[in-house]
């Protein structure tokens, strides 16, 4: 295999890898009892997109943050396209950032995915509860969606570490 | 950054956006039913997902054993202590107990309702934002399952399907306030309608509302599906009443029940997919979501329009 070759290989055998990664974030993320703590789940799939658009650019970002998203969407019990949409959004905005104004760094992928949690989950408990004024709905807001946001945020190193190592390898493998 | 907003890759992102929102929009218009991509990635997460969920069993049934080995021993020492009592005392009813264990297998299920067609499937997702315990299921449309099939365990009623995929469904479940099921008390034979409500979903309990106001409902009472309606079948456990109240506009009561089934915790269910008395109502596209507030505003209405949401 010559070099171009192998250049060839890894950029289209990193794409595989990476939907990979995110399906296993999607069975992570719904499989029953799993990193559940007093009942509160984190949501794994919109913080990896938004820390993987960091590496890979608006462009890839935002595809696989939409792919990401409709993972989001498949588990979840909203209308089909809400994740997924704002999970591109998530993501292009995270790309373009760090292209033009932040710094690629633990703190801003901490900013980044707990902005978008904090939007995420704040549409999500707006549009499933509160515009259907149930009674006491707002006890979910504070003893769940909170939560959500906070653990889902708390484990941006994590994505950090594993985005870092995986797109690194493929762009050293592509130089 | 004015470049990427002129560039290609912007045009491609915008048009995966439009396309996104089109799915979005079929799917408001379709109500419970998943787009062409949810059912691509449905298909292939699914047995991923099954192995997931068999693994995190395991694991947690094992940390559960090692964990609480303690509560577990002086447990089952209270619990052999109180059924030598029992045994003692309640010898003539054996045979009643035997026949109440057996209820609790998913194939007496089937023996006893021969009008039954069920189907066993394993819980594979909860979503971290799941709403009222709702969960994801291992069998979809290609076993036979279809809308508001009524979801069950040995124990009692669960829910029902409220989106059907290839291979996996979703589960609302009884604590839900969008579900609304007509029920009876078997005891008193009053009937009311059993819907959820935040603040006792998160205690595990829902509410039976529309009680009439000289009803004897009373805390112990057993409360079972009334059938009526055609969506639930007849005489399913739903839970025991809790405590009885009197609604704040003061013409009604309600009562507070606990679940027979504990809806957090559940890890196998049977889907019910035909019984006799059973309405197949034709649902037309964009009216799924219509169809639910329909029911929910009848339930709210008079004590005979109730009875119609079940």
């Amino acid at each position: 295999m010559t070099a171009i070759e192998k250049k060839k290989f890894f950029a289209c055998f990193r794409y595989v890898v990476y939907t990979m990664i995110f399906l296993l974030f999607y069975v992570l993320q719904n499989t029953p009892n799993l990193f559940s703590v007093y009942g509160v789940k984190p949501i794994l799939l919109i913080p990896a997109a938004v820390v993987f658009a960091m590496y890979e650019g608006e462009f890839i970002g935002g595809i696989f943050g939409a792919l990401a998203g409709m993972f989001c969407d498949m588990g979840g019990f909203f209308l089909f396209g809400f994740d997924a949409i704002l999970t591109l959004v998530f993501s292009v905005v995270s790309g373009l950032l760090i292209i033009y104004l932040l710094r690629r760094n633990l703190w801003n992928a901490f900013l980044l995915v707990f902005f978008s949690m904090v939007v995420r989950c704040c549409l999500t408990y707006f549009f499933m509860y509160q515009i259907w004024n149930y009674d006491g709905a707002s006890s979910i807001f504070w003893d769940n969606t909170i939560w959500i946001i906070i653990y889902s945020s708390v484990l941006t190193p994590i994505y950090f570490v594993l985005w870092k190592q995986v797109c690194g390898f493929f762009h050293r493998k592509m130089e | 950054m004015g470049d990427f907003f002129k560039s290609l890759r912007f045009k491609i992102l915008l048009g995966l956006l439009v396309v996104l929102v089109a799915f979005m929009i079929r799917a408001a218009y379709m109500g419970g039913l998943g787009t062409m991509a949810s059912y691509v990635l449905g298909v292939a997460a699914t047995p991923f997902q099954k192995l997931s969920a068999s693994i995190s069993y395991s694991v947690t049934n094992m940390l559960d054993t090692l964990f609480r080995a303690g509560d577990y021993k002086s447990e089952n020492e209270a619990l052999k202590e109180e059924i030598r009592n029992l045994r003692q005392q309640l010898v003539d009813y054996e045979s009643a107990i035997q026949e109440n264990e057996q209820y609790k297998q998913f194939l007496e299920i089937k023996e006893n309702n021969q009008d039954f067609q069920v189907e066993l499937a394993a819980v594979i997702g909860r979503s971290p934002d799941a709403r009222f315990g709702s969960v994801t299921i291992d069998k979809g449309s290609i076993d036979g399952i279809e809308l508001r099939d009524p979801v069950i365990t040995a124990d009692g009623l669960v829910g029902y399907i409220s989106e059907v995929g290839p291979t996996y469904s979703q589960v609302i479940t009884i604590l839900d306030p969008t579900l609304h099921v007509g029920v009876s008390d078997v005891r008193t034979r009053d009937t009311g309608i059993v819907e959820g409500t935040v603040p006792l979903s998160e205690q595990g309990r829902c509410k039976m509302s529309y009680i009439d106001r000289g009803s004897a409902v009373a805390k112990g009472d057993i409360v079972t599906t009334s059938g009526v309606g055609g969506v639930f079948p007849k005489g399913l456990m739903i839970g025991t009443v809790n405590e009885v109240q009197v609604e704040p506009h003061g013409t009604s009561l309600y009562a507070v029940l606990e679940p027979a089934v504990d809806i957090y915790s559940i890890k196998d269910v049977v889907v019910i997919t035909e019984f006799e008395g059973q309405t197949r109502e034709q649902i037309a596209p964009g009216q799924a979501k219509a169809q639910e507030k329909k029911d929910a505003a009848s339930s709210e209405g008079d004590g005979d329009s109730r009875e119609d949401s079940e």
